[in-house]
């Protein structure tokens, strides 16, 4: 079973900042919530990754030759970003 | 009939869904457009209708893997979603919410749970590629939820949310409304067990859906 609570974040909440005009670079608060949803829902720490996948913002070839989630972002689910 | 031939069933169901798909988020840009919403989501609904239809394209592939020769089943002329009769912001959103926010965050979570499970290989290419589209699709739905909560009031959805989301399951269930619960596993083609699709389906309305329509005032119920 997949985690609800990153697909809320990576769902909603990178939607949310889509929505809000942001790219990669700025971001703001999310909106107010009321207690309903994830209690990562305030940003915090991790970086959330809107990966479009042409853009090559959050990811990075490691030593193999891999595209990878850049350290502290946090990618979907995704095969490639 | 055997496990691949009932598959290719469901792969074809699924093709049509896609064409579908594809026709709605391609009414929603002109929607969007009409709205005068930003080019960024604009430009996503016009992508997702191009990637609505490379999957029916990645679902025919894995019909003809399956089953070659297994016809198309024939799409709906023109699918429509909610009011008709309303302003093209009101459908706008209405769309954005029925496709984005409930059939792809349903469908992404179903995907990332099917993933594991594949071994078929033009099975695992279509559900990688499919995946990370509705992603982005989902995101959409939520994005645009976003813009219009920044304009005004979107309370007014709250009635019609059990009808997507009802919606959305029906068309879940009716990819093969025969599939027997505990006969043939059909894992490995990308299709997994009934109980579990409405295990997911159900997590994923109660963790991801309502709390994400709540932070806009939209109070959804669901049975």
């Amino acid at each position: 079973m997949n985690d609800p609570n990153k697909l809320f974040r990576v769902l909603v909440v990178g939607g949310a900042f889509l929505g809000a005009g942001c790219t990669n670079s700025e971001r703001p608060a999310p909106p107010a919530t009321d207690g309903a949803t994830s209690a990562e829902d305030g940003g915090g720490a991790r970086e959330l990754c809107f990966c479009p996948g042409d853009d090559g913002v959050c990811c990075e070839t490691n030593a193999s030759g891999t595209s990878v989630p850049r350290a502290g972002i946090e990618c979907c689910w995704s095969t490639s970003c | 009939m055997d496990a691949e031939q009932r598959a290719a069933r469901i792969w074809r169901f699924r093709e049509r869904t896609e064409h579908d798909a594809a026709a709605l988020f391609a009414q929603l840009a002109a929607d969007l457009t009409a709205a005068g919403a930003p080019d960024t989501l604009v430009e996503l609904a016009s992508r997702s209708a191009a990637d609505e239809r490379r999957h029916a394209e990645l679902c025919r592939a894995i019909v003809d893997d399956l089953e070659p020769g297994l016809t198309p089943l024939a799409p709906d002329p023109r699918p429509r979603l909610g009011p008709q009769h309303t302003s093209p912001e009101h459908r706008a959103l209405y769309a954005s919410v029925a496709l984005g926010c409930v059939t792809e965050s349903l469908s992404a979570a179903l995907l990332i749970e099917i993933r594991p499970g594949v071994d078929r290989p033009s099975v695992r290419e279509a559900v990688d590629i499919i995946l990370e589209d509705e992603i982005r699709h989902a995101r959409l739905g939520w994005a645009c939820l976003e813009y219009a909560a920044t304009r005004g009031d979107v309370t007014w959805l709250a009635p019609s949310i059990a009808e997507m989301l009802h919606a959305a399951l029906d068309t879940e269930r009716l990819s093969d409304p025969d599939l027997p619960e505990q006969g043939v596993d059909l894992t490995r083609f990308g299709i997994l067990r009934p109980h579990i699709a409405e295990r997911v389906c159900r997590a994923t309305i109660e963790h991801v859906i309502v709390p994400g329509l709540a932070r806009h005032g939209i109070r959804a119920t669901f049975d």
